[in-house]
């Protein structure tokens, strides 16, 4: 029984193994072929253009093409150094003048990557400013929000700063706070005289700020419009704006100067879903586009964040491609130990819905087939379970079997 | 129960010198890493160093290359110093012929390894972590044990298949089964940033109790004497 068992525990191995083994073994035999296309939007025609790689056309909505050099005078607001060292960038545009202070000035681009596969220690630096010097400047220590509260640990001695963190605690109890913190976010490289310090949200969700000037502590509460959980805060580094938000809903807001939070428009956006998101902007308008697999959406804002025009691209998915197509005649599913969105975790992926069956009848047929030649008596119940399990597992556990064999 | 000390210390008088030689290795392992950490904590300043380990990129990571590999030595030891001298020369059937249970005393040699591997990593890791808390906070040294966890976890499957390896008596077998353990084991030694493992801990603990148990497969065919 024992023996048997023990097989039993090796065929799962196998199946496990082979599950993340074949599947990534066939997806590096093939050259990857993307069709990979992104968005684009032009201030002069006020739409769309769809840019491929440097063989494909660019287009607009309507079809029309256009050539790179074309390309670049529909957005002079990106290209503008091109244009410049060419001389053809026009002097206004929409009745505004477009000089190199006002582009650059007005100008952002913020890549904010969604991915889940890096450690929040909890622990982070909290730079110090002063009035009579520029910038924040580092103080040897980390600040982390335990059960106890608010504490400064000096690397040096790596003990807390009692005095430091009591300052902060008696300020952050005036704005009732209730400790440990539930997440934090901050910038690592302070960055000049627009350093925001670190956000954190409290065991009641309620959302902080805390940053470190004079010698003392400036904590805010920052009042969230509504009940929400915060998921990630990007911190800015930009006049007007101190961070990106991002909720639980799939909502996405902005903090101004003010604290005050508002609501961008961003319907399609799924936080669980989306690679990344960009958010950009220029003189006239402000910019999201959001990415997942086979999927691009381009969101063009007025400067007060309302929705002007918006557009999805929908691109090949790997699924929908031949060899997308094979693998899931092939395998009944994959498992992969990697995944740019979710990191390291064993996420188990089903190619298709029952294409894979056929596949895996016909190797269950073989396994009965090869039982029965030899000798097998079938209606025990290892030889039937090593059928089911081909049924299940297709050729996965087909591997295991061919491997580890019963005798009788 | 007496018997079953017999084997215990009859494992013991094979694998006592690998055992004493992989904990000195570890030892030492610890003594160096610490050294780096000190060196670095004086050259580049602790509050730097410490900023670098978390959010640089690439991280500083003053333990992954050594400690990575260290647990797969260390079974690599255990497993071969017990096993290789039963299957060379089929001694393993003298051990068969002792008044118990097959299985009992391929189960005691089994425990006793695994028991040899717990006694050596437990060493090593307190050795690394009582060093680890005097230099880095607790929440660094959380993500440092999280990434330490699958390697360890690891050493204990590498273990558990070069058991049954071991006691396989076809060698064309052997070669499948290494194959087959080769990509198995080398699921457990993954991971890039410090703590990145943390959802693959709790699979990989599964895979290795599965795993715990394979041996018994092989010793079936050994005493059935099928090549």
């Amino acid at each position: 029984m024992l023996n048997k068992i023990s097989r039993i525990a090796l065929l799962a191995i196998t199946i496990f193994v082979t599950a993340i083994v074949y599947p990534d073994f066939y997806k590096t035999s093939f050259k990857r072929n993307l069709n990979y296309k992104s968005l684009n939007y032009s201030e002069v025609l006020n739409d769309f253009l769809i840019v491929g790689t440097s063989k494909d056309p660019i287009y607009d909505r309507a079809g029309n093409v256009y050539s790179v050099a074309d390309y670049e005078k529909l957005i002079p607001l990106s290209s503008f150094r091109q244009l410049m060292s060419k001389g053809m960038m026009p002097d206004s545009l929409k009745g505004v003048e477009l000089t190199f202070d006002n582009i650059v000035s007005s100008s952002y681009e913020h890549r904010i990557p969604l991915r889940d596969n890096e450690r929040e220690y909890g622990l982070l630096p909290l730079a110090h400013g002063s009035s009579e010097e520029y910038g924040y400047k580092h103080q040897g220590d980390f600040m982390r929000i335990g059960k106890e509260g608010i504490e400064f640990v000096v690397s040096s001695t790596n003990s807390v700063d009692k005095e430091k963190s009591g300052l902060f605690d008696d300020a952050l109890r005036n704005l009732s706070y209730s400790p440990p913190a539930k997440r934090m976010w901050g910038n690592v490289v302070p960055g000049g005289d627009k350093y925001n310090g670190v956000f954190f949200t409290d065991q009641n969700d309620n959302f902080f700020q805390v940053k470190y000037f004079d010698n003392k502590p400036v904590c805010r509460r920052i009042e969230l419009p509504y009940e929400m959980e915060i998921v990630k805060v990007f911190n800015l580094l930009r006049q007007g704006v101190i961070a990106y938000v991002f909720n639980d809903r799939d909502e996405i807001f902005i903090v101004d100067d003010n604290r005050n939070m508002t609501k961008i428009p961003a319907d399609g956006f799924s936080y669980k879903e989306c690679w990344n998101i960009d958010l950009s902007g220029n003189l006239f308008y402000n910019y999201i586009s959001f990415k997942r697999e086979g999927f691009e959406k381009m969101i063009v804002l007025d400067k007060e964040y309302s929705y002007i025009d918006s557009y999805i691209l929908i691109g090949e998915e790997y699924a929908h491609t031949t060899r997308g197509k094979v693998e899931a005649f092939m395998y009944p599913f994959k498992i992969e130990p990697y995944t740019y969105k979710n990191g390291f975790d064993f996420n188990v992926v089903m190619p298709g819905k029952y294409s894979f069956l056929l596949v895996n009848v016909l190797l269950a047929s073989l396994v009965f087939c090869l039982k029965r030649r030899k000798g097998h008596v079938i209606n025990k119940w290892h030889n039937i379970l090593d059928i089911v399990l081909v049924c299940l597992f297709g050729v996965y556990a087909f591997t295991g079997i061919m491997i580890f064999k019963t005798k009788e | 129960m007496v018997k079953l000390l017999h084997i215990f210390y009859k494992e013991w008088l094979k694998t006592r010198w690998y055992a004493l030689f992989i904990l000195v290795v570890g030892a030492a392992v610890c003594i160096y890493l610490y050294m780096d950490v000190a060196s670095s904590f004086k050259t580049t300043g602790a509050f730097d160093y410490t900023l670098r380990i978390m959010y640089s990129n690439p991280q500083a990571n003053f333990y992954r290359s050594i400690m990575m590999y260290f647990p797969l030595v260390a079974s690599l030891f255990v497993g071969l110093s017990q096993f290789l001298p039963e299957v060379i020369d089929k001694k393993i059937k003298l051990t068969l012929h002792l008044p118990l249970k097959h299985n009992t005393v391929l189960f005691m040699m089994q425990s006793f390894g695994v028991c040899l591997l717990t006694v050596i990593y437990l060493a090593v890791l307190t050795g690394f972590f009582i060093t680890g808390l005097t230099f880095f906070p607790a929440e660094i040294n959380v993500a440092f044990a999280i990434s330490l966890a699958p390697w360890f976890i690891g050493g204990y499957a590498t273990y558990f298949m070069i058991t049954m390896i071991s006691m396989e008596p076809n060698i064309l077998r052997q070669i499948i089964y290494s194959a087959l353990t080769y990509f198995f084991v080398r699921l457990f030694y993954t991971g890039v940033l410090h703590g990145d493992t943390e959802r693959l801990i709790i699979p990989l603990v599964l895979l290795t109790v599965v795993s715990g148990i394979t041996l018994f497969y092989s010793i079936n065919r050994f005493i059935k004497g099928e090549l």
